[in-house]
């Protein structure tokens, strides 16, 4: 009894949690379905979403396809990006000398316009993933860089001073505090990466690529197919939303003892 | 006993900043530590005693004079994991474990293992958490947070513990009960201890010798000998000896420039 009762309640949770963005999707949708009826505007400028949901179920395997070849590229991105920007902070948060002079190539990569260096990647890289992969790591770097340095250096001071009194070595204060410390924003950090670096394989493929979602939206848009096109849309959203959901459940694994998630 | 002093501290002065911000902590400070002896450090607030602690547990540098710990220099005896810190705040790492909080001393700098090592079992009975081993430090109270900070300095046996008002963020009754579990603890164990606090009845009630500093910059105004017999009997903080030595102590601090320390704490 109590447990379908405690079922039921997480059942009315998960509604109550998930009604308020579904109504306002569907509101939304609705008013667009309408619009684009009543005003009769052709669907080679805006399409109606239900010929969008046609073009998608038309064809999921399609879709599903595309998609997986840019997460892909997009996760492998954003490890890339993530796994050097977090190198560099290291190196960075231990000494100020090594901030000083890593501090303005960071700011060149981040400066740099992503749809310039595009077409050089295609020239060095190849027609592969390689491109794609470097173009999100690219956008990934900086703000996983920016957040670890901080994160590595927000360290209680009293636990270090603990650990200075114990001549513990800079890699043990590292592992035991540092790291553990940081994660808080290391993980804001990738929230804001993850999309990025969705971002940055959808730009890349579009320079170059038969496959992925970047490519599917430059063909449909280049034959004027809106559906095809917002279709592919919709499918990044999607990719988006389920990594972005992904990373919170790890995130309230690991930072079970931060504030963030004591408070809420 | 022949007294060979445990901690030598010898004309140490600290002065932070240098020109018109220079501030001068501490002023010429010299005073000795005996193996096994319970010493007290007291005075007003900003007088320098946590920057004195620090100075002897090698965290930070002297501008002059110098610290001998067991004839050795403080960053030697850090290095052999001999200087066991205890501070106001319990700062335990907030995602480990009350055991693995225990056991992070001993993971750090293995290759000097120091004395020893205490199981975590035995030091979570010693302090009276047998029960919490799993708990995380969120799940605990403020007490219980300073009892694992204490089990955590004594897991890697130091033979001098330094004491920076270990008990100050307690509230009055459980900093009470706390006072004489210290003193279990302190006479199970045998080791020499550094205790700041500005309470003068604390410092009565714990100490072998308590020294007084002035305010800033800080002297030593007077060492006053407790002697009182020990083991210490709970209560001692409404007797008359308790009485006698705070007005004792509340003269050196007003000579040393206190404004209002209270006489009763
Ligand atoms: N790192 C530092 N840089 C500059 N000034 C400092 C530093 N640490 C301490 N001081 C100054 O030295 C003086 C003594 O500080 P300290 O913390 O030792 O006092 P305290 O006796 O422990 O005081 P309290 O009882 O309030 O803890 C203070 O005036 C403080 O501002
Ligand atoms: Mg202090």
């Amino acid at each position: 009894m109590a447990w379908s009762e405690g079922a039921l309640r997480g059942l009315a949770a998960l509604g109550g949690y998930l009604a308020p963005p579904l109504v306002t999707l569907t509101v939304a949708g609705l008013v667009w379905e309408i619009w684009t009826r009543v005003r009769d505007v052709p669907p080679y400028i805006v399409p109606a979403p239900s010929l969008i949901l046609t073009r998608l179920s038309g064809d999921p395997g399609f879709f599903a396809r595309e998609g997986l070849v840019t997460t892909v590229e997009a996760l492998g991105g954003f490890a890339l990006g993530s796994g050097v920007a977090l190198l560099g902070a290291t190196l960075m948060a231990h000494s100020r000398f090594m901030e000083r002079s890593l501090l303005p190539l960071a700011i060149l990569v981040k400066v740099t316009p992503v749809v310039a260096v595009a077409p050089l990647f295609v020239i060095w890289f190849g027609f592969g993933s390689m491109p794609k992969i470097l173009i999100a790591a690219l956008i990934t770097f900086f703000p996983v860089l920016v957040n670890a340095v901080i994160g590595f250096r927000s360290v209680d001071p009293v636990a270090m001073d603990f650990l200075r009194s114990l001549k513990a070595s800079q890699k043990e204060i590292f592992l035991t505090l540092r790291l553990p410390s940081s994660m808080p924003y290391l993980f804001s950090a990738f929230r804001v990466a993850i999309p990025l670096s969705i971002i940055g394989a959808v730009v890349g493929e579009w320079f170059s690529a038969d496959k992925g979602l970047g490519s599917v939206i430059i063909v449909a848009n280049s034959n004027l197919d809106m559906a095809t096109l917002f279709a592919a849309i919709l499918t990044l959203a999607f990719i988006g939303i389920s990594l972005t959901v992904l990373l919170s459940l790890v995130e309230r694994r690991v930072l079970f003892w931060h504030e963030s998630a004591l408070t809420s | 006993m022949a007294r060979v002093p445990h901690v030598r501290v010898e004309g140490v002065s600290k002065t932070f900043g240098s020109g018109k911000q220079a501030l001068t902590a501490l002023d010429d400070v010299t005073l000795d530590v005996a193996y096994g002896e319970f010493l007290s450090i007291l005075g007003p607030s900003g007088c320098g005693k946590s920057t004195l602690l620090r100075i002897i547990g090698g965290l930070m540098e002297t501008t002059a004079g110098s610290v001998t710990i067991g004839g050795k220099h403080p960053k030697e005896a850090q290095a052999e994991k001999a200087v066991g810190y205890v501070f106001q705040d319990p700062a335990l790492l907030p995602w480990r474990t009350v055991k693995d909080n225990i056991r992070l001393p001993i993971q750090v700098n293995r290759a000097r293992g120091g004395n020893g090592h205490i199981p975590p079992e035995e030091l979570l009975r010693l302090v009276g958490l047998e029960r919490f081993p799993h708990y995380y430090p969120y799940q605990l109270s403020g007490g219980m947070q300073q009892r694992v900070a204490l089990a955590r300095t004594l897991a890697f046996n130091p033979t001098l513990l330094l004491m920076d008002e270990p008990l100050g963020s307690l509230d009055e009754i459980t900093r009470a009960a706390m006072r004489y579990e210290l003193l279990r603890i302190w006479e199970a164990t045998k080791k020499t201890v550094v205790f700041v606090t500005h309470s003068i009845a604390e410092a009565v009630i714990l100490s072998d010798r308590i020294a007084v500093l002035s305010a800033r910059p800080g002297r030593v105004v007077g060492v006053v000998e407790v002697d009182l017999p020990r083991p210490r009997a709970e209560g001692l903080e409404r007797s008359e000896e308790i009485l006698r030595y705070s007005k004792l102590l509340h003269a050196l601090l007003i000579q040393g420039g206190s404004h209002a320390a209270p006489a009763g704490r």
